[in-house]
C-alpha cells in the first residue's frame, strides 16, 4: 500500500480497469489530479447512452446515495425525470462535516470521474445545466476550475458546468440550503421543500454528492455486475471513509472494497490492535458507539443501521482509552448547537440548552434531576425544525451520555477517569 | 395551498402544522386555541394532539387566522376507510 501527501492509501498494482474509485488508477506521487487526457486514456469516453438507459442500470446497480441519507439512486433520479421538464443537476461537494475527506480527496484526485456522473445524471433527468457546490477554498477551486475548463476546451457534448461556492457551514450542505444558495437566498434549509418538483430557479432539480455520481459513472462503464461484485447485496459496491480522531493519519480516506468489520478495518488502516473506548460513527452529527461492542460488527450501511448507529459520510472517529469522552462529545455538541442555521426556535434554544446541560454534566455541575429527565427536554426539540439539524444533534447527546455513562457519573463526584486533556477531535471553534 | 372547505364531515380529522421557519414564537396561537397549542418554554408552539376532530377543528381554524406570520395549516387527513 502506498499512501500520499494527504493521506490516501492506495494500491499499486498496474493500472487495471476497475470500477472501484480509487484503486486499480496509476496515480503519482505526489498526488496529481488526472486531467482529462488521462481519465479519457484509462476509462475512454462517455459514449451516447440514453437517460432512460442509466436509469435502469443505476437501478439494476442498486447503488444508494453516499451522501450521509443512503437514498436509492434510481429512484431519485425516476422521480426527478418524471416531471418530463428542463431540470437541474447540482453535483454536491460541499462536505460539511468537518472531520470527513473524501468528497475534496475525490474531487482533488479525479474529478473527471465525478463529472462524468453529472454529466450522465443529468442526461437521466433531462438537465440543461449542471452546478458544482463546494466551500470556499482556494485549492480546490482552482483545480475544479481547470477540470471545467478542460472539459470546455475539448468540446464535449455536454451541458454547462459551473462552479458554485459558498462559505463554510454545517447545514449549508443539506440539499434544501444548496437550493435556497443557488436562488440567490442564504445557505440555510428550507421547509416542505420538495427539489424534484422545484428547486433551482423553479426548476426540477436533482442534488447528488459527489461520490455518488463517481459511482454513478463507473457503473454506466463498467456494468451493475460489476458494481455488486463489491460492498453486500443490500447495500452494493464500494465506499469511501475517512478515520479521524486518535488514529495514526487522521482525515486519512480509504476506499471499502471488501467485506470487513470495524475492527479488521481499524487493524488494517490504523494500527489498533485493540478495541478503543468509543467509535464515533457518521459524523460529528452522527453517533458514539462503545468501542467494544463495534469492533465485531460488519462496515455496512445495513449492519450500523441494525446496531442502531448510520454509516453516515462514512466517517470513523476513534476515542482511545484514557481520554475523556465527556469532554470531546461536550465541544462538539457545542459546536453542532452554534451551528444552528438560527431559522427556528427550537432548534436555536433547544441546542445551546442541551449544549449547557452537557457542558455542566462534564463540569461536575449538573443536578442529578436534571439527567433523570433528560429525554423531555430531547423530546422538545426533536421534530421541530425545518430540518434534521436538531435531530442530529439530540441522537448525538443521547449516545454521548449513553456510551459515556461512567464519565457523568465520575464527574458528578469530582473525578475523571482520563489520563490526558489531549484533545483527539479536531472541533471548529466558534470565532 | 390546500384551502379548508367550511362544510366538514364532523367525522373527519384534521392535522395542524407549523411552519418553523415562518414561526416567530409570538405565542397568539397559544391564545385563542389553548386547548390545541402550547408554548414550551421558549415560547414556541407545538401541536398538543396529532390528531383534531370536531370541536377543537374550530379552535385550530381560530389558530390558523389568527397567525400574524401565517405558520400554521390546517391539512386534511386522508380518510383510509
Amino acid at each position: 500500500m502506498s499512501e500520499f501527501a494527504s493521506g490516501l492509501q492506495v494500491t499499486e498494482e498496474p493500472a487495471q480497469l476497475d470500477p472501484a474509485l480509487l484503486l486499480g488508477v496509476r496515480l503519482h506521487r505526489p498526488y496529481r489530479t488526472e486531467s482529462l487526457a488521462d481519465h479519457l486514456r484509462l476509462v475512454g469516453p462517455l459514449g451516447g447512452i440514453g437517460g432512460e438507459a442509466i436509469i435502469s442500470l443505476v437501478g439494476e446497480a442498486g447503488l444508494l446515495g453516499r451522501g450521509g441519507a443512503g437514498f436509492p439512486t434510481a429512484r431519485k433520479l425516476a422521480s426527478v425525470a418524471a416531471q418530463r421538464a428542463a431540470s437541474f443537476v447540482v453535483a454536491n461537494g460541499a462536505e460539511s462535516e468537518p472531520a470527513s475527506r473524501k468528497d475534496r480527496t475525490l474531487l482533488q484526485l479525479r474529478p473527471h470521474l465525478v463529472l462524468d456522473g453529472a454529466v450522465l445524471a443529468a442526461r437521466a433527468v433531462g438537465a440543461e445545466a449542471i452546478a458544482l457546490y463546494i466551500h470556499d477554498e482556494d485549492a480546490l477551486s482552482s483545480l475544479l476550475q481547470r477540470a471545467i475548463q478542460e472539459r470546455r476546451a475539448s468540446r464535449l457534448d455536454e451541458p454547462p458546468i459551473t462552479l458554485s461556492m459558498t462559505e463554510q457551514g454545517f447545514v449549508s450542505g443539506e440539499s434544501t440550503s444548496i437550493v435556497s444558495f443557488l436562488n440567490g437566498g442564504p445557505a440555510k434549509p428550507l421547509f416542505n421543500q420538495r427539489n424534484s418538483r422545484s428547486g433551482v430557479g423553479g426548476r426540477p432539480t436533482l442534488v447528488q454528492n459527489v461520490e455518488t455520481l463517481a459511482h454513478l459513472a463507473q457503473i454506466v462503464r463498467f456494468g451493475p455486475n460489476r458494481f455488486r461484485h463489491r460492498g453486500t447485496s443490500l447495500s452494493p459496491g464500494t465506499f469511501l471513509s475517512t478515520l479521524t480522531g486518535a488514529v495514526p493519519h487522521p482525515g486519512r480516506v480509504v476506499e471499502i472494497i471488501e467485506r470487513t468489520t470495524i475492527g479488521e478495518l481499524l487493524e488494517a488502516s490504523a494500527d489498533l490492535s485493540q478495541p478503543p473506548q468509543a467509535l464515533l460513527l457518521g459524523g460529528y452529527g452522527g453517533v458514539f458507539v462503545n468501542g467494544k461492542d463495534a469492533w465485531d460488527w460488519e462496515y455496512s450501511r445495513e449492519s450500523l443501521h441494525h446496531h442502531g448507529a448510520s454509516l453516515g459520510c462514512g466517517l470513523i472517529g476513534v476515542v482511545p482509552h484514557g481520554v475523556c469522552g465527556l469532554a470531546e462529545a461536550t465541544r462538539i455538541m457545542r459546536y453542532l448547537a452554534d451551528q444552528s442555521a438560527g431559522q427556528c426556535g427550537p432548534c436555536v434554544y433547544g441546542l445551546d440548552g442541551l449544549a449547557t446541560i452537557l457542558n455542566d454534566a462534564a463540569t461536575g455541575r449538573i443536578r442529578p434531576r436534571i439527567l433523570r429527565y433528560i429525554e423531555s427536554r430531547f423530546e422538545v426539540v426533536e421534530g421541530r425544525g425545518a430540518c434534521a439539524h436538531p435531530d442530529a444533534a439530540v441522537a448525538f447527546m443521547r449516545s454521548a451520555l449513553v456510551v459515556f455513562a461512567d464519565e457523568v457519573a465520575a464527574h458528578r463526584s469530582g473525578r475523571c477517569t482520563a489520563r490526558t486533556d489531549k484533545e483527539v477531535f479536531d472541533v471548529p471553534r466558534a470565532t | 395551498m390546500f384551502r379548508v372547505p367550511r362544510e366538514l364531515n364532523r367525522f373527519q380529522q384534521m392535522r395542524l402544522t407549523i411552519n418553523p421557519l415562518k414561526c416567530d414564537g409570538h405565542g397568539i396561537c397559544a391564545l385563542v386555541a389553548s386547548d390545541v397549542v402550547a408554548l414550551d418554554e421558549w415560547g414556541y408552539p407545538a401541536a398538543l394532539d396529532e390528531v383534531l376532530e370536531g370541536e377543537a377543528i374550530a379552535s385550530a381554524r381560530r389558530a390558523v387566522r389568527a397567525c400574524p406570520k401565517a405558520a400554521l395549516e390546517l391539512e386534511l387527513i386522508e380518510d383510509h376507510h
